[in-house]
């Protein structure tokens, strides 16, 4: 067994011995075994799996442009269909950024005021508590009466010059929240002198309160105008509108081929075919609404079919594979697998 | 029902099922050789490869939707099966994909086959092809390949959902010997319908030990068959308690399901 072999083995074995040992033992170790909780570093193992399926994911991507690329470059036989399929992939991903930058941008502006919202109840805490903070409570508050003028104003622009119509509620009600919220803040504004410092909390408890409401109607105006955005449409039409029906269509074609394999699958050859030529008669009339014109019992005997021996023989199938499947992650798990699909250290493998 | 955290009792269970695997490992590593029956399937694979030397066509190998798993690594003996017999015959073999993962480690075992037979060379690394981890693009895409290469043999193996039926009528459009081999049993009418020969459940699993008849493939498939009866044991005993329990309901049997469920925090002592 080369290095690199030895290596894998051990990563594997260890990788292995992690999510067994989470598996068996209890979630948490009982004190005098040093209370370990073994699920602690699942949520970051689980984003390293992440993180290799999406180095995986760029093969995928590569493979595709080799395989359809050297086609189109040596005119070979389908270039057109492959410069099609890279011309779809390129549009998608186009399309796709563009949405999800879109719709990311939903999201900032709303979390702008929140997080303005946040800080004037932080600096009023800070305030009340009298906690020590690198800058004064009113360097604090300026900053904040800053910040707040450019996002009422962005606000307000957003309003403006939505491309969208806005509801007269929406409208209202940000014109509304903005006035409610500019009082407090003309009042922060005058206030500059450390003795008036207790006259800073009031004004901040209102002003936080209308900006995480302003912050709601925010979001929706955002809403509004993303879901009738170029970006959404576009994206909407070539995975909704195209790439959704396309895939239905691939199942639909599922209702011909049931036909066409059932056709060969029951025909009488010999009396396995035959058997299962009945079983499957008495399924498909016991499905029907108009069973009682034929037999009463139909309906029964359908389950009993599907409940009883066909149940068991599902079952017997897992049951092998279940344990087949064992079987062989035990042997990934220690490295004993053989030589059955490598040359053995002789390659690269 | 799927559960978190095994309890004692399940614990007790896997210690019993994966004993045996050690055990006949290591007795056909000392030479003890095991009966294998006949499995026609794995027995037309040759067939197939063979079939698809004399026409001079291409043979596909898909692994459907099966991702990195114990079921991928059984698939992949056959598919090193499959590359060797390929490439001794020199006939081309295509490999489409749904996993970009399964893609890297797929494409290493094909290239190991060739390399074994000395025909590295003639490998073609655009024989394996990324066609769409998307299930029904994938099938279209697959449908699409086997009709422009009209393929002679196609080979079915891993794990497949719902577009099994669309892939195994592909082949059958274009007169392809079909050898299929699914783990999941709601697929196997379709392939049984629509293919030449089907392996069934763990039939997929015991191919690469029948292909190689290698010791330690040959030490597990035999380690089933004993795990199994351990299972079949386990089933016949809760079915005489069950109904033992209905036919005399004053004594109070042993209950194998709250035996098997009981958790750690039950037995005492364990902070859970």
């Amino acid at each position: 067994m080369n290095f690199r072999k030895r290596l894998i083995a051990v990563v594997t074995f260890l990788g292995g011995l992690y999510f067994f040992l989470d598996f068996i033992l209890p979630q948490k170790l009982p004190e005098y075994l040093g209370g370990y909780e073994f699920s602690r570093y699942n949520q970051q193992i689980s984003s390293g799996f992440i993180a290799i399926g999406s180095v995986a994911f760029a093969l995928g991507l590569i493979n595709l442009l080799y395989i359809h690329g050297t086609k189109i470059v040596f005119k070979r036989q389908g270039a057109l269909n492959s410069a099609a399929l890279l011309l779809s992939l390129i549009t998608m991903i186009v399309f796709t950024v563009n949405e999800w930058m879109a719709f990311e941008g939903v999201n900032s502006h709303a979390g702008k005021l929140r997080n303005l919202s946040e800080f004037a109840r932080q600096i009023k805490n800070d305030a009340e508590s009298k906690r020590l903070t690198e800058k004064t409570p009113l360097e604090r508050v300026a900053i904040l009466v800053e910040a707040t003028d450019d996002a009422l104003a962005d606000t307000e622009k957003a309003l403006n010059t939505s491309p969208v119509l806005v509801p007269v509620i929406i409208r209202d009600e940000i014109i509304n929240r903005t006035t409610k919220a500019t009082e407090p803040l003309n009042i922060l504004r005058t206030i500059s002198d450390d003795s008036e410092k207790s006259k800073i909390l009031e004004p901040l408890e209102v002003m936080a309160g209308e900006l995480i409401a302003l912050a709601g109607e925010r979001q929706k105006l955002e809403e509004l105008a993303y879901k009738k955005s170029v970006s959404k449409a576009l994206y909407g039409f070539v995975y909704e509108g195209l790439f959704v029906p396309l895939g239905s269509a691939m199942f639909a074609l599922l209702g011909f081929y049931i036909i066409s394999a059932g056709y060969r699958a029951f025909r009488v050859k010999s009396a396995e075919s035959a058997l299962m030529m009945i079983a499957a008669v008495v399924v498909m009339l016991g499905q029907i609404p108009f069973y009682s014109y034929i037999h009463e019992s139909l309906p029964e005997l359908r389950l009993w079919l599907l409940e009883v021996p066909s149940a068991a023989a599902f079952r017997a199938i897992k049951f092998g594979a279940a344990i087949a499947g064992l079987y062989m992650a035990i042997r990934m798990w220690c490295s004993i697998e053989s030589t059955s699909f490598s040359d053995d250290g002789k390659g690269e493998i | 029902m799927g559960v978190e955290h095994a309890t004692p009792g399940m614990i007790i269970i896997m210690i019993i099922l994966a004993m045996p695997l050690f055990y006949f490992i290591r007795r056909a590593r000392e030479g003890k050789t095991f009966f294998v029956r006949r499995i026609a399937g794995v027995d037309a694979i040759d067939q197939a490869i063979g079939r698809a030397a004399e026409m001079g066509r291409s043979v596909s190998f898909s692994t459907g939707l099966t991702s990195v798993s114990p079921t991928l690594y059984a698939v992949l003996g056959v598919l090193f099966h499959v590359t060797k017999k390929c490439a001794l015959y020199r006939n081309k073999l295509l490999l489409p994909q749904n996993s970009p993962e399964v893609m890297a480690i797929a494409e290493s075992v094909m290239k190991d086959g060739y390399r074994v037979q000395g025909r590295i060379n003639e490998f073609d690394p655009a024989s394996v092809v990324f066609l769409s981890e998307e299930q029904f693009a994938y099938a279209s895409g697959y449908m699409g390949m086997i009709h422009r290469e009209k393929v002679a043999s196609a080979f079915l193996f891993g794990y497949f959902a719902a577009e099994s039926l669309i892939l195994a009528e592909a082949g059958q459009q274009v007169g392809a010997l079909q050898v299929a081999a699914s783990v999941s049993p709601e697929q196997v009418p379709f392939f049984i319908s629509a293919c030449d020969y089907t392996l069934i459940g763990e039939e997929l699993f015991a191919a690469s030990a029948y292909l190689t008849k290698e010791p330690v493939q040959m030490g597990s498939l035999r380690a089933q068959d004993r795990a199994k009866i351990v299972i079949f044991l386990i089933v016949m005993l809760g079915v005489a308690l069950s109904t033992a329990k209905v036919i005399w309901p004053e004594i109070n049997w042993l209950d194998i399901n709250q035996l098997i469920r009981t958790p750690w925090e039950n037995l005492g002592g364990g902070a859970v």
